[in-house]
């Protein structure tokens, strides 16, 4: 497996982590295909599943969807996150949950990359829920 | 009065209130101070006008523990001393770093900052800036440059202010034309001589390389060589103590620290990035003076992690460029502008010839393409402070100089705690980035193999005689003054008990700025 690139790797964090900082590439039209609010807020670009697969292969993350969903959906419930189609508060959520982990020291290193715990764990989520290509 | 020693009869019994041995920074300055009392004022400096090849060599001396640059690379025996080398960074220690901290052994000043207050003022003076202001906030709106937010809790901002003045230079004519100060060039101190008692310094015995002998006879004496050859000149003087001056318990020489730094991670920036040319770099604002902002960690994140004070440097250079030719041809350059060759010229000259795509490209970025242009990708360079260690230290070799002196042997040598800081200071910086949305940082070190072999140091020889109340613990007490010697005092950054991560000019300025005050009040002088 060829180690990420950096281009790939800014791509995937603009889908969670810099969406905001990174608006060319977070245009809507990136996560058309997602059905789920829980893709549509992490990004299901091909960049995110790679970097979600990579979180998986290193140990990082748990490579369960079901538990991963659960350790998201516990720490966007925290955060305010009322669940259903709110996606804004969904991404609001996440990104709370996520600047939480770094300030704590939640953090995974993948390829030697410091993210947030649930940062990693989204982007695993990502990976193995989109759709194969 | 500017006397060359090679024209002094031999023999001739010199007498002064204060004696200086060594014209840099710290004896310079202590020299100018005292210049404006009523005290007979006499600076030895073993170097010329300017820096000689046959008494470069007798800075030579044998190292080993981590490999560095050979130490008379890093030294210059000539008025002005290292100052005509310096790269001109200043900063003063932090608050914190003069505190006894727990978690790292053998920390600790005898004074507060508080103490060290009103010298760093008139330390910025000796050094000409004229704007002194390390609020990054204030520089972005004077330059309108922009810096970057990380969480606060975790980061915040170390501004460097920078004016690489010659001491000399700068300082000659107060120096040379007053009639209470001798500045004698070629004068090698061969030995402090003490009397029968053990308690006093009866003498010092000078040579040229040229064979002329003299000698100074003081009231009070002021070691100002730097922290290698303060601690080699007490070791050498055994003659009435064995052991050395100062060594009653084994300390003269023990704790030699350094600034080590290297390539630490790579930061990658969300959004537009950051202009190459912006404060993160020796941002230049016109008649000598620049400016330069750091990223530095809290005391308390320090505290609550058990790790030393740590500097975080951005570079928009690619890590590959630090490292590699391009850093080889910038050392060689680097060199060749201060009138030096590099040690290494034939290995700088290989990597660079067998990493020629790397030097064109380095120099197009540098030169054309990152000239008033914004980066995304930023290296991260740390500065570490180096913790007290009482096994890096400054030993006597075997081998000999032109006057049959042992030279100096530095084991520098660092400890897991130095690994630690090294290593987990980078995922701080990764936190505090990432918690603020700027980007991500990638981590480029193990903790097994934290010091790269492109470490590199600052030059930055601090410890070896170190200050401390307790004659146990310390070779001089706070008022640098040398234990158990009523008469003997030391300038530089030799007497730091820690360095933080600071360059030490500032604070070895200040230092001499503060013991001319207690020689004079010593003295009684007017």
């Amino acid at each position: 497996m060829r180690s990420t690139s950096r281009r790939g790797f800014l791509e995937a964090a603009a889908g969670l982590g810099c969406v905001a900082a990174v608006p060319a590439l977070a245009e809507p039209g990136r996560t058309a295909s997602a059905e789920s609010p829980w893709l549509r807020a992490i990004g299901d670009g091909e960049a995110v599943r790679d970097l979600g697969f990579r979180c998986i292969c290193c140990g990082a993350v748990d490579h369960d969807p079901a538990r991963l969903f659960e350790q998201l959906r516990a720490g966007a419930e925290a955060r305010g996150w009322a669940g259903g189609n709110d996606d804004a508060g969904l991404r609001a959520a996440l990104q709370d949950l996520r600047r939480s982990d770094f300030e704590s020291g939640q953090v995974v290193r993948v390829e030697g990359w410091v993210l947030a715990r649930s940062e990693a764990r989204a982007y695993a989520l990502a990976a193995l829920l989109a759709p194969a290509a | 009065m500017l006397i060359d020693t090679r024209a002094v009869a031999d023999d001739t019994l010199i007498q002064a209130d204060i004696c200086i041995i060594g014209a840099g920074p710290a004896g310079l300055t202590l020299a100018k101070s005292l210049a404006t009392s009523n005290l007979r004022v006499v600076v030895l400096e073993s170097g010329g006008i300017e820096a000689e090849a046959e008494t470069a060599t007798l800075s030579e001396g044998e190292y080993s523990g981590i490999d560095v640059e050979p130490l008379e690379a890093t030294r210059v025996r000539a008025l002005g001393g290292t100052s005509n080398i310096w790269t001109g960074y200043c900063r003063m220690l932090d608050e914190n770093d003069f505190e006894r901290r727990p978690w790292i052994p053998y920390s600790g000043w005898p004074f507060e900052r508080a103490e060290l207050e009103p010298y760093y003022a008139k330390a910025h003076r000796i050094i000409k800036f004229k704007t002194i202001d390390y609020d990054i906030g204030k520089w972005s709106a004077r330059t309108g440059h922009p810096y970057l937010k990380p969480a606060e809790d975790i980061v915040h901002h170390r501004m460097s202010l920078c004016r690489p003045i010659n001491f000399w230079n700068s300082y000659a004519a107060d120096l040379a034309n007053v009639e209470n100060v001798r500045v004698f060039t070629h004068a090698t101190v061969l030995g402090i001589r003490l009397a029968d008692n053990g308690q006093t310094v009866d003498r010092l015995d000078v040579g040229s390389l040229e064979g002329k002998r003299f000698t100074v006879s003081a009231r009070r004496y002021a070691l100002a060589c730097g922290a290698l050859d303060n601690a080699r000149m007490l070791l050498l003087s055994n003659d009435v103590r064995q052991g050395g001056i100062g060594n009653e318990h084994d300390l003269v020489g023990r704790f030699f620290m350094e600034h080590p730094r290297f390539v630490s991670g790579t930061l990658l920036l969300a959004g537009r990035g950051m202009p190459t040319r912006g404060l993160y770099s020796e941002y230049y604002l016109g008649d000598g003076f620049s400016v330069r902002g750091d990223l530095g960690i809290h005391a308390a994140v320090r505290e609550r992690e058990g790790i030393a004070n740590v500097l975080g440097r951005l570079d928009p250079s690619d890590k590959d460029e630090l490292v590699g030719g391009a850093h080889a041809a910038r050392r060689i350059v680097r060199h060749f502008r201060q009138g030096r060759v590099p040690h290494d010229l034939s290995e700088n000259i290989w990597k660079v010839i067998s990493d020629m795509d790397g030097v064109v490209a380095a120099a197009y970025r540098r030169f054309v393409r990152d000239k008033n242009r914004s980066s995304n990708t930023f290296s991260v360079q740390s500065y570490i402070e180096q913790v007290p260690n009482p096994d890096s230290r400054v030993v006597l070799c075997g081998k000999r100089d032109a006057f049959g002196q042992q030279r100096a042997h530095l084991i520098w040598k660092l400890t897991d705690l130095d690994r630690r800081t090294a290593h987990r200071a980078v995922e701080l910086f990764a936190q505090a980035v990432g918690a603020r949305d700027l980007g991500r940082i990638r981590v480029e070190v193990d903790l097994e193999n934290v010091f790269p072999p492109s470490t590199g140091w600052g030059h930055h020889h601090m410890g070896t005689t170190r200050m401390h109340d307790d004659p146990k613990q310390g070779v001089v007490d706070r008022n640098a003054k040398v234990h158990g010697i009523s008469n003997l005092f030391i300038a530089g950054a030799s007497v730091f008990p820690t360095g933080g991560c600071a360059p030490p000019t500032l604070t070895l300025v200040a230092l001499a700025e503060r013991l001319a005050d207690h020689l004079r009040k010593d003295a009684g002088a007017a």
